[in-house]
């Protein structure tokens, strides 16, 4: 890869890539592979990208993409699946962040389905429902019910977490 | 007060440096880990494979003076080859630019597609293997002569076309079973690899049908 085409184009949305890695990876080693397969993808992707969308807006939906057919390295299992259900509490990744709210909200957020991740995170992001829809292909009007019912299941994992 | 989730991500993600890209290392060489990805690489390898292995018992036969066998089994293959190579451009197509839906629902579609298509290769290819390895056995092993001799001082033993009939009908008898089975046993090994990724997938799948409805 170019590292000027890193450098330019894919560096300044790094933020994009992590904070959905960071949601799909159980710790460091797992999480660095999921960064870099979404910039090998990107790479390799960059020439069908065909502007009809915001370049961030494309590579949110190429990251969740990849995270949701990454081949998870899995030491244990020969059978290299891609999301495998990790109970969080051997997740090893407590500490990814400064801010430990964030942590415990990315613990929350690994716990739903892989689909409800990627929901949350676009409204996290602040990503319109029309935008959420068109990165999932999904319906928009039924996004905003599935926020809302994601937002009560990851309120109740949090208060459960506290007590 | 408690935060809402969204102030939380929102002033978790104030500071910048909190996003720290990991290195990244001679992106260009990297191999990917890409379930797609994998599967053009394993298919790719498998094409050269029996693209080799066809040329080899074609003329490993023929010098055995057995060219029908070797053809036969060039054959059976190529038709691998063949099978692969489709399997493979259905997959090279599978474009990540797609929304996600669209994306998962081409994937599952492609690895249906090798699954059935494997499953009826699967149909000729295991009892075709087993008739190699018959074949093997009535050609070219010398303890096949001696069998046969004993066999044939039995006065009641029925041929057919040269053959003792016990064996025609064992043989058929497997023949069939594999081919009857030869669909499930495919299966079955493309699951035990692929399994979990496949009922994952339809998970996946199934949860964003309802937000599509």
């Amino acid at each position: 890869m170019g590292s000027d085409f890193y450098t330019s184009s894919i560096l300044p949305f790094a933020g994009i890539i992590i904070k959905i890695c960071r949601a799909y990876t159980n710790n460091q080693e797992d999480f660095e592979d999921y960064y870099q397969e979404v910039c090998l993808q990107i790479w390799r992707s960059k020439d069908k990208f065909r502007r009809e969308s915001e370049w961030s807006t494309w590579i949110y939906r190429l990251s969740l993409n990849v995270c949701l057919t990454y081949l998870r390295k899995n030491k244990n299992n020969r059978h290299h699946l891609t999301a495998v259900d990790i109970p969080p509490e051997v997740i090893d990744e407590s500490r990814a962040f400064e801010d430990e709210s964030i942590n415990e909200l990315y613990r929350a957020i690994r716990q739903l389905s892989d689909i409800d991740r990627a929901v949350i995170l676009l409204y996290l992001e602040e990503l319109s429902y029309q935008a959420i829809a068109d990165i999932i292909g999904t319906n928009p009007n039924n996004i905003g019910v599935r926020i809302k019912r994601i937002k009560q299941r990851l309120n109740k994992i949090l208060s459960m977490e506290e007590s | 007060m408690k935060k809402s989730i969204e102030s939380t991500w929102k002033d978790g993600f104030l500071k910048e440096e909190m996003l720290v890209a990991p290195k990244v290392n001679d992106l260009y060489n990297r191999k990917s880990n890409d379930i797609i990805d994998q599967f053009q690489k394993r298919f790719r390898i498998n094409i050269i494979v029996l693209v080799g292995l066809s040329l080899f018992v074609l003329v490993f036969y023929f010098f055995k003076g057995l060219p029908f066998v070797g053809l036969s089994l060039s054959v059976l293959f190529i038709i691998l080859v063949v099978a692969g190579r489709k399997q493979l451009a259905a997959l090279k197509n599978i474009d990540k630019n797609q929304n996600s839906y669209q994306y998962l629902r081409a994937f599952d579609t492609g690895l249906k597609t090798i699954v059935s298509d494997g499953a009826r290769i699967g149909r000729v290819l295991y009892p075709g293997m087993f008739l190699f390895v018959m074949g093997n056995f009535l050609f070219l092993s010398p303890k096949t002569d001696e069998t046969l001799v004993n066999i044939m001082n039995d006065p009641d033993t029925y041929l057919y076309h040269g053959v003792p009939i016990l064996w025609v009908i064992g043989v058929a008898i497997i023949t069939s079973l594999l081919s009857y089975f030869g669909k499930r046993i495919y299966v079955w090994d493309f699951k035990l690899v692929y399994g979990r990724v496949m009922k994952k997938l339809n998970r996946t799948l199934e949860d964003m049908e309802e937000l599509i409805d």
